[in-house]
């Protein structure tokens, strides 16, 4: 049998729905075929070899199998934590369901966060099995910030001066300075103490499932290493105002407003807290005006 | 770009090509390789490598440690881009934030050339990041042509497209691939990457003689070559790129270097990444090759289930990059 010619645009569309459509091969070319009115046989050459469907196969099956391994890169502690096949399961149907629109692989993992939190089950749960079903969530919101943070601009070309404070600056509570949070901050707030259990993760040491209590966390970069900061309350509030591009002066008013705090209190604490807060990164002292930098992302977890 | 880039200056991309001559043998840049390549006195130990190739993808919008990689190696060696998200075959308008993206590296890097693949990745705006083969019609080629023009007016260079792995071939397509590149080249002034490995994949795959792929090519156009390792999976080769090159593939590397005089050779591994030495000493087996000396190796048998392109990422956990957990100051 003889058919016309599909043009370009009919052809491209065919092969992308058969990769991306959800099912089995033959479901993906009954799908395709009723979108963009092409059969497999219209398409691709068969030979006693390897037979069209293998040839299709190999495709649509790479093109999952692929991005799954991209993932189980990116979410390498996820992985451990449930385990290839039940991570697995998740990242093939993240992927089905939220292809890539991006060019770079970097953003592949950025809504795997949600699709993990929102296909969790709803129902009462009691607390071991609600932990079950939030700590992987928590840990995905841990490793997406720990990938952005290792390619964000990180403080590696800060001049010196900018990493370190005087005295007479620490004595007025950083009120004569111009405080800002690096591009490559990033702030959680997790409902469990998820921090031993990463480092169990990390040294593949066997887990213990974390107790649910709210945790303040802070990742940045210092000399291309990524540091993880335990915070308290007052600290991750506070950062996350100085993220929000207001003076550093406007941020401390707002931050000890929200959390009913006299403003000299929390300057007080402050003077105790700026020195170890400014060597590990989390703040910068702007000596001189730069450039706008993107910092949306550093508080939008909070 | 000139206005006047796709006349006089386009006519002369072959020879543009041709005066920044042979850079010699050169490997992947890999994220697995950083510490020990970080580790080398440059000024002072014999390069190991003549030349690097990245995957651009890897290092548009990464301002880490991959950065200050680049930004270090780049000073004692010439670098190639890469490019794997172009998607210059696709019915999908260009992608001009990456393309700018991709210029932007371009100036920072500044790479002997700048290559992607004849292929699509994607269309309606999903990417599979996968190497999709083209239709080889003369509406894909008009289409190309285009595109590929288009590309180059943004980059203010000719660019390098390679020749893909390809499993599967449409029914209409009426033209074959060097007879595409044949007449692509000729209107554009870009070159091209003559991957070896993946001419005798698809040889196999679609059942055609590789030596007459590469002898129907425009050598002159040849800029670069590619050598990598594929997988017999029984029915079919797949361009698994974790492996040793074969004795095959050797023997079109040698037939290709004959054909062309000499051009730059890069050996791809992605998956299963070996140590640096062992890479460097599955390169240097191109040398003996060019001296008469075919290595023995056969094709690796694979029972498993396999998948083409892999993907090359950042693995930030093989680098030096310390996980620390820091006490908080209360």
């Amino acid at each position: 049998m003889t058919y016309s010619t599909p043009q370009l645009s009919q052809l491209q569309n065919w092969l992308s729905h058969v990769l991306i459509s959800r099912g089995d091969l033959p479901e993906k070319l009954l799908t395709a075929g009723q979108r963009d009115g092409l059969t497999l046989e219209q398409c691709v050459k068969s030979t006693p070899q390897l037979p069209a469907e293998r040839r299709v196969d190999i495709y649509a099956a790479g093109y999952v199998m692929r991005l799954v391994e991209c993932l189980k890169g990116e979410f390498a502690l996820l992985c451990a934590f449930m385990g290839d096949d039940v991570f697995e399961v998740f990242a093939k149907a993240y992927i089905v369901t939220l292809p890539s629109r991006s060019f770079t692989l970097h953003t592949l993992g950025k809504s795997f966060v949600s699709f993990l939190a929102n296909t969790r089950p709803q129902g009462e749960f009691d607390d071991k099995q609600r932990a079950m079903f939030d700590v992987p969530v928590e840990l995905a919101r841990f490793e997406r910030a720990k990938a952005e943070v290792l390619l964000a601009e990180g403080l590696e070309n800060t001049p010196p001066a900018e990493l370190v404070l005087n005295e007479f600056e620490l004595l007025g509570g950083g009120a004569s300075l111009n405080l800002i949070v690096p591009p490559c901050l990033r702030l959680l707030v997790s409902d469990y103490d998820l921090l031993p259990m990463v480092e169990q993760l990390e040294n593949a040491q066997p887990h213990t499932l974390p107790g649910r209590e709210t945790r303040y966390i802070a990742l940045t970069r210092q000399n291309y290493r990524l540091i993880t900061q335990p915070l308290t309350h007052w600290q991750a509030d506070l950062l996350s105002h100085c993220s929000q591009a207001m003076s550093f002066e406007q941020a401390l008013m707002h931050s000890a407003r929200r959390q009913g705090m006299e403003p000299a209190l929390l300057r007080a604490r402050l003077a105790m807290w700026l020195p170890a807060a400014v060597a590990c990164g989390l703040l910068v002292v702007e000596r001189a005006k730069r450039p706008a930098t993107n910092t949306e992302d550093a508080s939008h977890y909070l | 770009m000139s206005d006047n880039y796709n006349g006089e200056a386009r006519r002369n991309a072959a020879a543009s090509f041709s005066h920044t001559g042979s850079l010699g043998f050169g490997v992947g840049l890999r994220s697995q390789h950083y510490p020990e390549l970080m580790s080398i006195d440059h000024d002072t130990v014999k390069k190991p490598v003549d030349w690097f190739e990245i995957i651009s993808e890897n290092y548009i919008d990464n301002f880490g440690y991959g950065r200050h990689v680049l930004e270090t190696l780049r000073a004692y060696y010439p670098m190639v881009m890469h490019g794997v998200s172009m998607n210059i075959g696709s019915i999908d308008p260009l992608d001009f934030t990456y393309l700018n993206k991709l210029k932007a590296l371009s100036d920072f890097v500044q790479p002997a050339w700048v290559s992607d693949h004849l292929c699509w990745t994607g269309v309606a705006g999903v990417n599979s990041h996968d190497l999709l083969p083209m239709p080889l019609t003369d509406e894909s080629l008009d289409h190309v042509i285009r595109r590929v023009k288009q590309v180059q007016e943004v980059l203010e260079r000719p660019i390098v497209l390679e020749n893909p792995s390809t499993y599967l071939e449409y029914c209409h397509s009426s033209l074959s691939e060097p007879a595409f590149f044949t007449e692509l080249v000729n209107a554009t002034g870009c070159g091209i990457l003559l991957d070896v490995n993946n001419v005798f994949v698809s040889a196999f795959n679609h059942g055609f003689d590789p030596e007459a792929y590469i002898r129907a090519l425009p050598h002159q156009q040849i800029v670069q070559i590619h050598l990598a390792g594929p997988s017999d999976c029984g029915d079919c080769l797949i361009d698994t790129h974790d492996q040793p090159v074969p004795q095959q593939v050797w023997a079109l590397y040698a037939l290709a270097q004959q054909l062309t005089g000499g051009v730059s050779t890069l050996l791809e591994w992605d998956a299963n990444i070996p140590p640096f030495d062992t890479l460097v000493a599955e390169l240097n087996k191109a040398k003996q090759v060019l001296n008469g000396e075919m290595p023995v190796q056969a094709v690796y048998q694979s029972d498993m289930a396999k998948f083409s392109t892999p993907v090359v990422r950042e693995m930030h956990q093989n680098t030096d990059l310390a996980h620390s957990l820091k006490p908080v100051a209360k």
